[in-house]
C-alpha cells in the first residue's frame, strides 16, 4: 500500500467519525429541543396564574430581551465563523471567532443572573407562584445552557493550545456551533413567547 | 482537498434571524396590529426563524455525509411530531380542564 492509499483511508475514517459524532450531537440538540419545547408550554399554560403577584408585565421588559436577542443571535453568528475558519484549516481565526462567543456569551450570561438575581432580592422567587416557578425554570434552565456553553468554549480554546487544529478538534468545533445555534433559536422562542406575548 | 466554509449560508442565517426577530419587536413595541392579527403574526416569524436556522445554520454541519443527513433529517421530522403532540395535547387537556372546571 503506497502512503498516499493510507492517508485517503485516514481521510475516509475521520470523515465517518465526524459524521457520526455530528449526528450523535444532532440527536442530543434534538432531544433539548423537546425538553425546552415542554418548558415553553408549560410556561404558556400556567403564566396568568401569578396568585396575586407580579405577572410577565412587571418584571420582563421587552426592550431589554430584544437587546439579548441581537445578543445571541451575534454570539451565533460568530460561533459560526469558527466553523468558517476551521475549514480553512485557519487556527487562529477558529480561536478569535471562540474568544468573541465566549465575551459575548459571558456579558449575556450575567445580565441574565443580576436580573434573576435581582428579582429575588425583591423577594420574588419561584415559590411566589405558578407563573414565577415556570419562568424562572425556563429563564434558569436557559442559562444554565448558555454557562455549560461557555465552559465548552474555555475547554475547547485550551485544547486548541495544545491539539491544534486536529481532525478531532475539528468534529468538536462542528458540535460547539450547533450548540450555540441552537441556543440562539430557543432564545428567538423564548423571546416570542414570553416576552412578546407578555408585551401585547 | 478544500473543505466548504458555507460563510454565505452562515451570513444569510445572521441576516434574517436579525431582520425577523427586530421585525417581530417593531411589530409588539409599536402595536402595530390589532391584538389577534399581531399574536398570529409573531408566531408565524418563530416558525420562520425555525426555518432559517435549520436552513442556514444547522444543514452545513449535517450534509457533509449523505448517509447521516438523511437519518439527521428523519430524527428531525420526528422531534417536531413530538413536539406537535406535546403542545397540542397540552393546550387540548388545559382548555378541556378550564371548561369543566368553569361549567
Amino acid at each position: 500500500m503506497t502512503t498516499d492509499a493510507l492517508k485517503h483511508e485516514h481521510h475516509d475514517h475521520h470523515e465517518e467519525v465526524h459524521a457520526k459524532v455530528t449526528f450523535g450531537f444532532w440527536v442530543y440538540i434534538m432531544t433539548d429541543f423537546i425538553m425546552f419545547a415542554t418548558m415553553l408550554i408549560v410556561y404558556t399554560v400556567l403564566h396568568n396564574n401569578t396568585y396575586g403577584g407580579p405577572g410577565i408585565a412587571q418584571i420582563g421588559s421587552v426592550s431589554h430581551a430584544f437587546m439579548w436577542s441581537l445578543m445571541v443571535i451575534a454570539a451565533a453568528f460568530i460561533c459560526s465563523l469558527s466553523a468558517v475558519a476551521k475549514a480553512k484549516d485557519s487556527l487562529l481565526g477558529a480561536r478569535l471567532a471562540l474568544l468573541v462567543t465566549f465575551i459575548l456569551g459571558i456579558i449575556f450570561f450575567e445580565i441574565q443572573y443580576r436580573e434573576l438575581a435581582n428579582l429575588v432580592a425583591q423577594g420574588i422567587t419561584w415559590q411566589g407562584s405558578a407563573f414565577l416557578s415556570s419562568y424562572f425554570t425556563l429563564i434558569g434552565m436557559f442559562s444554565v445552557h448558555i454557562g455549560v456553553g461557555l465552559l465548552w468554549i474555555l475547554i475547547l480554546l485550551i485544547q486548541l493550545g495544545m491539539q491544534g487544529l486536529s481532525d478531532r478538534m475539528k468534529t468538536r468545533i462542528t458540535c460547539v456551533t450547533l450548540f450555540w445555534q441552537f441556543l440562539s433559536l430557543v432564545w428567538i422562542l423564548i423571546f416570542t413567547l414570553v416576552y412578546l406575548t407578555g408585551a401585547i | 482537498m478544500k473543505q466548504k466554509t458555507h460563510f454565505g449560508s452562515y451570513l444569510s442565517g445572521f441576516i434574517l434571524s436579525a431582520l425577523f426577530v427586530t421585525l417581530a419587536y417593531g411589530l409588539v413595541s409599536h402595536h402595530a396590529l390589532p391584538n389577534a392579527r399581531l399574536y398570529l403574526s409573531i408566531a408565524a416569524l418563530a416558525i420562520v426563524q425555525l426555518i432559517v436556522h435549520v436552513l442556514f445554520y444547522f444543514r452545513p454541519a449535517l450534509k457533509s455525509n449523505a448517509d447521516t443527513d438523511r437519518w439527521s433529517m428523519l430524527v428531525f421530522v420526528l422531534t417536531l411530531i413530538i413536539i406537535t403532540i406535546v403542545i397540542s395535547g397540552s393546550l387540548w387537556i388545559m382548555y378541556n380542564l378550564n371548561y369543566y372546571m368553569v361549567n
